[in-house]
């Protein structure tokens, strides 16, 4: 029996091991990127001085032949695993792109899984740092980016975080954020219901953390300033019940529902306001146009109901429609936002990279500052161009929920 | 207000079965083999897993089936647990070592779930998910489910220990192990059987809850805390405290948030756990468990 015993807990630590590994055939997928989809780096990398620049952290020479470490810290296990995979797969994406343009593996991309958890991200960041790479793309959650944030500036390394909270304030010169922050979408979010929802008193069904908190304050807010009455309905993360909230909601005669959560929790919340309040306008934050949140919802929960996102996979725009056809035709799955904020956040670094390569010195801080200076660049997401609070996205979309189909309604910038 | 107060009732009672249900599944574990059972949660997400990933979503059969194919697995997957590390931790010398080892199977599960379904959150569409609408009142399926099979399988659990030679032999052991063994009760196999039927209904609990809160790998993380909760408030080790702690928390939770924010409803149940431990720490019921 005790050799049976050590056989299965043997068994579990290879099976936990595969886990953490990485998968080798993505990379050879990755290669076989379209010549039409490289195009922009193929003249970057064509341009690249020989034997200019400086390696991170190391004094050789670069140029070709010049390899660049880019850091990933992804939440590919936990929680968050799903999206964690999309920032990876968009990531890669890029880098088989600039690779393929360079033609020799120019960047390398290390990846580290931060386990959804602000211990692990901390841990992934330290890690990455140590391995040598000049700019990280990661954490995601705010309260994951605010945990590096003392690692980063004290290393002088920088990270492009997906938080976005309103606690990223741009105090960090080391921490760029690749997404629209709360305080944009959110307040997107309410002017649409003002304005075209004509909403009259508004329940505000919103996580108590950072994410959800920084949401539901941008709203208020902005609700407080138009007179518009509300009913505030805070939840902690990982709660499935949410009746007692919605039942407050409806007992308190509000028209609209504005919702500011986690995946997980949208679908609940959708499902159970289906039940309670069927009849009442809803919006919600980028999560509903999620495909692993709307896989948990039926049609009628959701139909009809707005979202406010940062990329939705129907967009007309031409720099959106080329980076679905890759993704597409690349992994056989429509991307999300996470795939599209993360294709950016790694376009940045690359652009980044190779400016600094030009300009003959390529080190975290150089990289640092080329992206803080760098040009306006199209990317799915909207135009990338850091402003004074280090955000470099300023625009989001908003769709509407035809059955589970979101469908483009309005972009709007800051 | 009448109206909120019967709603609130209603989820609170069928919560409240749920959490019962957890707290049973901890006494089981507790009474036969002295462990407390951190892995529990993860067993209950298993069993939705193997019911609604694979049977229905993966292998489209039927309910019923799929019902009784998740059963007779989960009972497998109990009793291997109970041979191969529940039998070896309950008799270690101090039980951190079977506290830590329930705690990293926790972590095994979990990584497993991850491996073999993915990642992604889960639904079994058309799955106890109706609503009925009674006067001004809403009643889900689920609910009605949920309250309808924690009472019968309470029922069958009491005839199982009171009439059946294996339920009483598995009470011998929970009274007293020594003595049990010297009346040639085999503890080992008693554990084993009590693991499984555990794990079965961790199984059922698992489906019970998918219609409220989906398939994903942190979907019973709260339940499993709330069930333990219900055990120690209905008097740990005796599994009538372990149904009456399980509803008092779940009707408690949701009639408090008439007079306070939502957000504090977990802090209700865990708060109510401080002042039982603190003033009562044999539960409601504690005298009747300690007279057994």
């Amino acid at each position: 029996m005790k050799k049976l015993l050590a056989l299965f807990l043997a068994g579990a630590m290879m099976l936990s091991l595969a886990a953490c590994g990485g998968d080798d055939t993505k990379e050879t997928e990755a290669a076989k990127v379209t010549a039409a989809d490289t195009k922009a780096a193929e003249t970057k990398a064509a341009d690249t001085k020989a034997d200019e620049t400086k390696g991170a952290g190391e004094e050789k020479p670069a140029g070709n032949g010049e390899t660049y470490k880019i850091g990933l810290a992804a939440m590919l296990t936990g929680d968050n695993a799903l999206n964690g995979e999309r920032m990876q797969k968009a990531s890669e994406m890029v880098i088989a792109q600039y690779n393929e343009a360079a033609g020799y593996e120019k960047f390398v991309l290390n990846t580290e899984d931060d386990l959804t958890t602000n211990e692990g991200a901390l841990t992934a960041v330290q890690k990455l740092i140590s391995d040598g790479c000049l700019a990280i793309i990661g954490p995601h959650r705010s309260s994951a980016a605010l945990a590096v944030s003392d690692t980063v500036a004290e290393q002088q390394v920088c990270v492009l975080v997906g938080g976005t909270s309103v606690a990223i304030d741009g105090s960090n010169n080391y921490m760029f954020r690749t997404r629209a922050s709360d305080a944009i979408m959110a307040t997107v979010a309410a002017t649409f219901c003002k304005d075209t929802l004509e909403a009259k008193k508004v329940g505000i069904l919103h996580a108590s953390d950072e994410y959800g908190q920084g949401g539901a304050d941008a709203a208020m807010a902005f609700f407080d300033a138009q007179g518009i009455e509300y009913v505030d309905c805070p939840h902690n993360v990982n709660d499935v019940d949410f009746t007692s909230a919605i039942l407050e909601c409806q007992s308190a005669g509000c028209d609209t529902v504005f919702t500011w959560t986690h995946d997980a929790e949208t679908a609940i919340i959708y499902q159970q306001l289906a039940t309670y309040m069927p009849e009442v306008n809803k919006i919600a934050s980028p999560g509903l146009t999620l495909d692993n949140v709307l896989n948990l919802c039926e049609d009628n929960w959701v139909d009809g109901a707005y979202s406010v996102t940062d990329f939705i996979s129907t967009s007309t725009d031409t720099v959106a429609v080329d980076f679905v056809k890759a993704y597409e035709g690349l992994y056989g799955e429509t991307p999300d936002l996470y795939a599209a904020a993360y294709y950016g956040a790694a376009v940045t670094i690359c652009e980044a990279i190779l400016a600094c390569e030009e300009a003959g010195e390529v080190t975290p801080q150089a990289v640092r500052d080329a992206i803080a200076a760098g040009e306006t660049k199209t990317l799915p997401t909207g135009d990338f161009y850091n402003d004074d609070a280090n955000n470099l996205v300023h625009s989001c979309v908003i769709a509407k929920l035809n059955g589970k189909a979101p469908e483009f309604v309005q972009s709007v910038s800051e | 207000m009448s109206t909120m107060v019967f709603q609130l009732l209603i989820t609170g009672i069928a919560y409240g079965m749920i959490y019962s249900l957890v707290g049973i599944e901890y006494t089981l574990i507790w009474n036969s083999s002295g462990l407390l059972n951190f892995s529990h949660d993860k067993l209950i997400t298993l069993g939705a897993y193997i019911f609604g990933g694979s049977m229905i979503i993966k292998m489209n059969l039927d309910n019923p089936i799929a019902i009784v194919l998740t059963l007779a697995i989960m009972g497998v997957v109990g009793a291997l647990l109970a041979a191969g590390i529940f039998n070896r931790l309950y008799s270690m010398r101090s039980n951190i070592f079977a506290i830590i080892g329930t705690v990293v199977l926790a972590k095994i599960i979990s990584e497993f779930i991850r491996l073999f379904w993915g990642s992604g959150n889960m639904r079994v569409s058309g799955w106890l998910d109706k609503t009925y609408f009674i006067g001004g009142f809403a009643i889900t399926s689920a609910n009605i489910v949920i309250i309808i099979v924690a009472i019968l399988l309470v029922a069958v659990l009491e005839v199982f220990f009171k009439f059946t030679k294996t339920g009483k032999a598995m009470r011998c052991v929970e009274q007293n192990k020594k003595a049990a063994a010297l009346m040639g009760i085999n503890i080992n196999r008693s554990i084993c059987i009590t693991t499984a039927l555990s794990a079965m209904i961790c199984a059922v609990i698992g489906f019970l809850v998918i219609p409220l809160v989906n398939i994903s790998a942190t979907m019973a993380t709260t339940i499993g805390l709330k069930g333990f909760c219900s055990g120690v408030i209905g008097g740990f080790g005796y599994i009538p405290g372990a149904i009456a702690g399980g509803i008092f928390i779940g009707v408690v939770e949701n009639l408090a948030t008439i007079f306070i924010p939502a957000v504090y409803k977990d802090a209700v149940s865990f708060l109510l756990l401080i002042v039982f431990l603190l003033i009562k720490p044999t539960g409601f019921l504690g005298k009747r468990a300690q007279g057994r």
